[in-house]
């Protein structure tokens, strides 16, 4: 880990999208494993503003579009890793800036899948505040 | 090599007509063996997973998402269909397809009792994930085949 953490008092966001979550089953545990998932911080750019970041830089319509964020509490992120029966694991949330998102972090371990899909339960959900039906 | 659009041009029938069909992907040439592929694909995982996963193939190109994402692993793929060649569920049990950042494929569904059940294929490996005790196995590629023979038993742990 080479840079700042993210405090465990700050929430994060990650956004779905869809090459990741279908209607029938949602989100898939790749929402959070692999290593160095992207994720941003609603402390230092609000929710609503995420919308359009993430419209503008990441989606890639019609095949890949934003669904909605996930949100959750680095410490309450961090407990579900430590407390993974299966596999205990310590969970860093690093400070990652870059040009599109000043706000962007990333989750640096690979979590076993288990813990993802444990991890995508105690989520909020945010769907877009204009919502239509998005075909994925 | 030889161009088979046959499935594709029953399910994408408006794609010549799409504004990013011919800008934003890339329709490669594809091989005689592809139809039988596009056969077990269509058959195991229906029309959206076939679809799906065509998107993935042609769409999802070097540097998608954030700038890193990688376009579908042909190893992955192949050990993909491998493992639906031998894949044998319930009738009305079909898995969901999904891309991950670094090009691997995953399955996911629910086996007899709901719990549930994720493969991922990795170019290297393949990550076998049972919800009902959250065991997790690694198998190699080479393997797929087998696998997906096997995978009503290993999602049935009793």
């Amino acid at each position: 880990v080479d840079q700042p953490l993210v405090p465990d008092g700050e929430n994060i966001l990650r956004a779905v999208f869809s090459n990741e979550c279908d209607n029938q089953r949602g989100p898939f545990s790749s929402v959070f494993t692999g290593g160095d998932v992207s994720v941003s911080r609603p402390r230092l750019i609000p929710l609503n503003e995420h919308w359009g970041l993430f419209r503008r830089h990441v989606q890639k319509p019609p095949q890949r579009m934003l669904l909605f964020f996930l949100e959750i509490n680095v410490a309450h992120l961090r407990d579900l890793g430590r407390n993974h029966t299966a596999k205990p694991t310590e969970i860093h949330v690093e400070e990652q800036p870059c040009d599109w998102n000043p706000a962007h972090a990333r989750i640096v371990e690979d979590l076993p899948k288990g813990l993802a899909k444990k991890i995508i339960k105690e989520c909020s959900r945010h769907d877009p505040p204009s919502w239509n039906t998005v075909s994925y | 090599m030889s161009a088979c659009p046959s499935i594709a041009s029953i399910f994408m029938p408006s794609e010549r007509n799409s504004p990013t069909a011919g800008t934003l992907g890339t329709v490669m040439q594809r091989d005689a063996g592809d139809a039988a592929k596009d056969a077990v694909v269509l058959q195991k995982l229906g029309k959206t997973g076939w679809q799906r996963l065509y998107e993935f193939r042609t769409y999802y190109t070097q540097g998608w998402g954030e700038g890193d994402g990688q376009p579908v692993s042909p190893a992955a793929l192949e050990a993909l269909y491998g493992f639906l060649e031998g894949l044998e569920l319930q009738p009305g049990m079909i898995p969901s397809v999904y891309l991950l950042k670094d090009g691997s494929l995953g399955l996911a569904w629910e086996d007899v009792a709901q719990n549930e059940i994720e493969v991922c294929f990795r170019s290297k490996e393949i990550r076998y994930y049972r919800g009902s005790d959250e065991t997790e196995l690694e198998f190699a590629s080479n393997r797929a085949a087998e696998l997906g023979r096997i995978a009503n038993r290993l999602g049935s742990n009793r």
